[in-house]
């Protein structure tokens, strides 16, 4: 027991702890030139989206206090900021992030069968994580590319055009390569 | 066809290196442009009557009135359904936004840009970034800086004062005094298109622009065709074109044919529903839409044919709308959400008369007293739902009713 126990620590400590990179850092300085010195705060978005794409695409705690350091501000302020915006996730994600839009021009054009086919094949529903942590299901709003409705877009790839069967195959490759 | 259009490279999808955008005719002039010195530059945009290219079709002059600007501020954060065009722009075009970006902070007087995009459009700011990389090498941008900041993004974003409040670090919510300044200094926002469309009317002169259109809307616009239509696509057309004609000739026509058609969103799901019977003779441009009651909105059209179930498109939109709402004021905040709960109600049926009174009732208040403009956005779709549908949702409320034996047939 105290081995699973330990194993669970370690994991959880991994997860959990959190720094910049050389490179985050870098990028850091470079953001931060953009903008006014005496405002460092605008930056405060460009570098939360930098440690989640860091922090395998969610914002934990300390990745929020780091992120307070670098810019300068509270972290409530900082907690604020993040969880208003629904690109931004506090929650941690699958490795794979399947995004749906589900607004008109998709849903007129099926974005609703192509998300219960995910929901079917994955066994979960809307932003939830499936329990291996492989898959996050999202439903957004419009991406952008509503003239290849349905648009999909997994992790940072945009899919157009799917119809419920593609997109599980799509599902099955994606599961495969990993497991490969 | 091709010589009165400005985005050729939407048509050809070609490279979008500086070497080849020169080829197409950007950065050709410039130099000459600016040397013309900020007012010749000012009085030519003027003498187009360009306007917005987005929402309500602000005249650009008049959003120069000051004549003067310390920032200008170019927003690729909207989400709005159906508006597919921008994101064609900063992948076929971005010379012409950088350009025209550089053009309007001479005319200004700026010294920096920002680029607002979503963080969604992760390939787009590639694009955007390298333009920008090979601009800085060439040193065409002289004193002028310009950067993307990169945001997260959101309908409310199409408010000008909430797209400040994100760029200087802060939630996304609406002013509640309306300042337009960034950083405390004079700011001036515009659409990307409007942006994209400067650097030809410069170069080839505000009377050939304003020659292209009606009276009150001049030159070309882009459509994102969506949704019911056989080849859905993004195209330029002059302002003005009848619906009917764009969707037939670019989109393939509507699926099932003209008589399957049932309804439309002019531009964008802020702008409403219009019926067959409007639709039949409508042409494209401000005043037309503005006749109707609609607007010509970033001229993202979405076809509906007669298989959709138009109350629980409405239904869906309002949920998009609860969620995208920021939450500042209460009427907006409150009533997205009531009006979402009523519509998936009404959408079977279950429901009775008085619930569309009450509704009519909530979105009068939700687009009068909201703080910006985002609560008459929510509450557009919903109000032509009513205006034009209103048969359809009795019907409905009477089938449940039968059905449920609470009234003989
Ligand atoms: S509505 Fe789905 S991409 Fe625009």
């Amino acid at each position: 027991m105290s081995k699973a126990f330990t194993q669970i620590e370690q994991a959880l400590s991994k997860t959990q702890r959190f720094s910049f990179t050389k490179e985050s850092l870098i990028q850091i300085e470079k953001i931060k030139r953009k903008y006014p010195e005496s405002k460092p705060e605008s930056a405060l978005l460009e570098i939360l989206l930098l440690a989640q794409r860091q922090n395998e695409g969610w914002i934990s705690h300390p990745a929020l206090e780091a992120v307070a350091v670098g810019v300068n501000l509270p972290v409530m302020k900082v907690l604020e900021v993040a969880s208003f915006y629904p690109l931004l996730s506090l929650k941690p994600v699958g490795s794979h992030c399947v995004r749906i839009c589900t607004t008109t021009a998709c849903w007129l054009k099926g974005s609703t069968d192509l998300g219960r086919a995910c929901q079917k094949w994955l066994g979960i529903g809307w932003e939830e994580t499936t329990v291996d942590g492989m898959f996050t299901l999202k439903e957004v709003p419009c991406l952008g590319d509503c003239t290849k409705a349905p648009a999909v877009q997994i992790n940072e790839t945009l899919r157009g055009n799917l119809n419920a069967r593609e997109m599980t195959h799509l599902l099955q490759a994606l599961a495969e390569s990993v497991k490969k | 066809m091709k010589k009165n259009r400005i985005f050729t490279n939407i048509i050809d999808q070609g490279p979008v290196t500086l070497k080849a955008a020169q080829t197409r005719g950007d950065w050709g002039t410039t130099q000459e442009i600016l040397s013309k010195g900020s007012q010749w530059i000012q009085d030519q945009v003027a003498q187009s009557d360009l306007r917005e290219r987005s929402h309500g079709g602000e005249y650009v002059a008049k959003k120069w009135e000051k004549r003067e600007a310390a920032y200008i501020v170019i927003n690729a954060c909207s989400n709005e359904p159906g508006s597919g065009t921008e994101k064609y722009l900063l992948r076929y075009e971005p010379h012409k936004v950088i350009e025209g970006a550089l053009l309007i902070g001479a005319a200004l007087g700026a010294h920096t840009c920002y680029i607002c995009i979503r963080g969604e459009y992760l390939q787009e700011r590639e694009i955007l970034e390298s333009a920008l990389e090979e601009v800085r090498e060439k040193n065409l941008l002289g004193q002028f800086q310009i950067y993307i900041h990169e945001g997260a993004g959101g309908t409310l974003c199409g408010e000008e004062t909430a797209l400040l409040e994100s760029l200087e670090g802060r939630k996304a919510m609406p002013r509640v005094n309306g300042d337009r300044k960034l950083y405390g200094c004079s700011a001036v926002i515009h659409g990307v298109e409007t942006v994209a469309t400067i650097p030809e009317i410069l170069r080839r002169g505000a009377p050939w622009f304003a020659s292209l259109g009606t009276l009150h809307s001049k030159g070309t616009k882009l459509f994102s065709l969506s949704g019911h239509v056989e080849t859905p696509c993004v195209v330029e057309e002059e302002m003005g074109v009848s619906l009917k004609e764009l969707i037939e000739t670019h989109g393939g026509g509507v699926k099932g044919g003209w008589g399957f058609f049932l309804a439309v969103i002019p531009g964008g799901s802020s702008t409403g529903f219009l019926p067959k019977e409007i639709c039949n003779d409508l042409c494209l441009d401000f005043e037309s839409l503005e006749r109707v009651s609609s607007c010509l909105g970033t001229g993202g059209i979405v076809v509906m044919d007669k298989s959709t179930d138009i109350v629980r498109v409405t239904a869906r939109l309002a949920q998009f709308y609860q969620q995208e709402s920021c939450g500042k004021c209460t009427p907006c905040r409150v009533g997205t959400g009531w009006v979402f709960q009523l519509l998936e109600r009404l959408s079977v049926g279950q429901g009775e008369k008085e619930d569309l009174d009450q509704l009519q009732d909530l979105l009068q208040r939700m687009s009068e007293t909201s703080l910006c403009a985002f609560g008459g956005w929510a509450a557009a779709p919903v109000v032509s739902l009513l205006r034009y549908f209103q048969p359809e949702l009795e019907h409905r409320i009477h089938m449940y009713n039968v059905a449920s034996k609470r009234v003989k047939v």
